[in-house]
């Protein structure tokens, strides 16, 4: 169990690329068995830009919900956050091609916040495919989207 | 303390719906204790239960000042119900609030979790389920897990029949009756959570807790 307290630090892990990438099984209560990927890395802004970072996720969330429609997965849904760790985050989360929302803070992007360091968290959960597959099909489309294939 | 669980499906709207319903508790709260706004006079916890090791929701609902618990969940097995005891437990015992709202994953059968509440969770008075059902998908898992959607409606007091904007009048009113059949005695209420929940709905949840 976690106890994040009032406000969620997710900045309680060792910076770096590629922090954290897992994935595995889940078996709800009636014996379903979707994938589940989760993943979450740090981005500083000499790397990219708020904006380009914003771009690239809803890219990706996209290009995800894509394949899944392609593959025929049933997306349990794509939570996606982007969090600089001062009042700057961005959410995006979707199901499938009509349904995806998108909710920024008012601080996102500010400009004169030179040097700040992104972290962005990803949840893909989807019925119908491998979990291998599901990870693999998620760092293709980061590392190809991303600077320097960091995922 | 009064236990409102927002169950649903994976993606049918229970984080925003969540965020609407702590608003609105906030709101009446303040309207009672002539207390701040800022959601710091609230006596309200949200607990969110979630897939995968990164935590999302309590990002989303933490960022608006509410008082946010994380139980991350690798996998939905029998520790849950005991993990929700304990975290109702540090609630109460640290801030005795009047509401907790638990968030349990798009994979759980808030029935399986009652029965330990009701038990061991000596803090709790009531308990209300509301279950958010995704209008747009509604035919398509109650192929693809049938069970779990089934269950998730049985055990509703109140059902949002949700994301009504994305679907004709037609099967917004057959997918209304196919949840009638299954849960004959909820309030049924369609919603577009995205755009807003009238505060009626939420008085109705408050007035029955």
């Amino acid at each position: 169990m976690h106890d994040h307290g009032h406000k969620h630090d997710h900045h309680d892990h060792d910076h770096g690329h590629h922090d954290h990438d897992h994935s595995h099984a889940l078996y709800s209560e009636d014996g379903i068995a979707p994938a589940v990927v989760s993943m979450k890395q740090h981005l500083g802004s000499a790397e990219i830009s708020p904006d380009d970072l914003l771009a690239v996720c809803r890219t990706a969330v996209r290009i995800l919900v894509q394949i899944a429609k392609e593959r025929d997965w049933l997306l349990g849904h794509l939570k996606l956050y982007m969090d600089a760790g001062d009042g700057q985050q961005a959410f995006i989360s979707a199901t499938d091609e009509r349904n995806i929302t998108e909710t920024l803070s008012d601080t996102w992007g500010v400009p004169g916040k030179e040097n700040t360091e992104y972290e962005v968290g990803f949840t893909a959960i989807a019925f119908g495919a491998h979990e291998d597959d599901l990870a693999a099909t998620v760092r293709g489309i980061f590392s190809g989207l991303l600077p320097n294939n960091s995922v | 303390m009064k236990l409102i669980i927002v169950s649903g499906f994976l993606g049918a709207g229970k984080t925003i719906s969540i965020l609407s319903l702590a608003d609105h508790i906030l709101k009446i709260t303040a309207k009672k204790n002539t207390s701040t706004t800022d959601g710091s006079g609230t006596k309200l916890v949200i607990i969110e239960n979630e897939i995968g090791d990164v935590g999302f929701d309590d990002a989303m609902l933490s960022a608006k000042n509410y008082e946010v618990k994380n139980m991350l969940a690798g996998c939905i097995c029998c520790t849950l119900a005991s993990d929700l005891t304990e975290e109702l437990h540090s609630a109460a015992k640290t801030y005795d609030p009047e509401y907790v709202i638990f968030e349990p994953t798009g994979v759980a059968f808030p029935k399986n979790i009652i029965g330990k509440i009701e038990a061991y969770a000596t803090d709790v008075t009531s308990i209300r389920i509301v279950t958010v059902v995704d209008a747009y998908r509604w035919q398509k898992l109650i192929q693809v897990a049938p069970l779990l959607v089934q269950g998730q409606v049985q055990c509703a007091d109140l059902i949002l029949l949700n994301k009504a904007d994305l679907v004709s009048t037609d099967l917004l009113e057959t997918v209304r009756g196919e949840i009638r059949t299954l849960n004959p005695t909820a309030k049924i209420a369609t919603t577009v959570a995205q755009t807003g929940i009238e505060s009626g709905i939420w008085d109705e949840v408050l007035r029955d807790a």
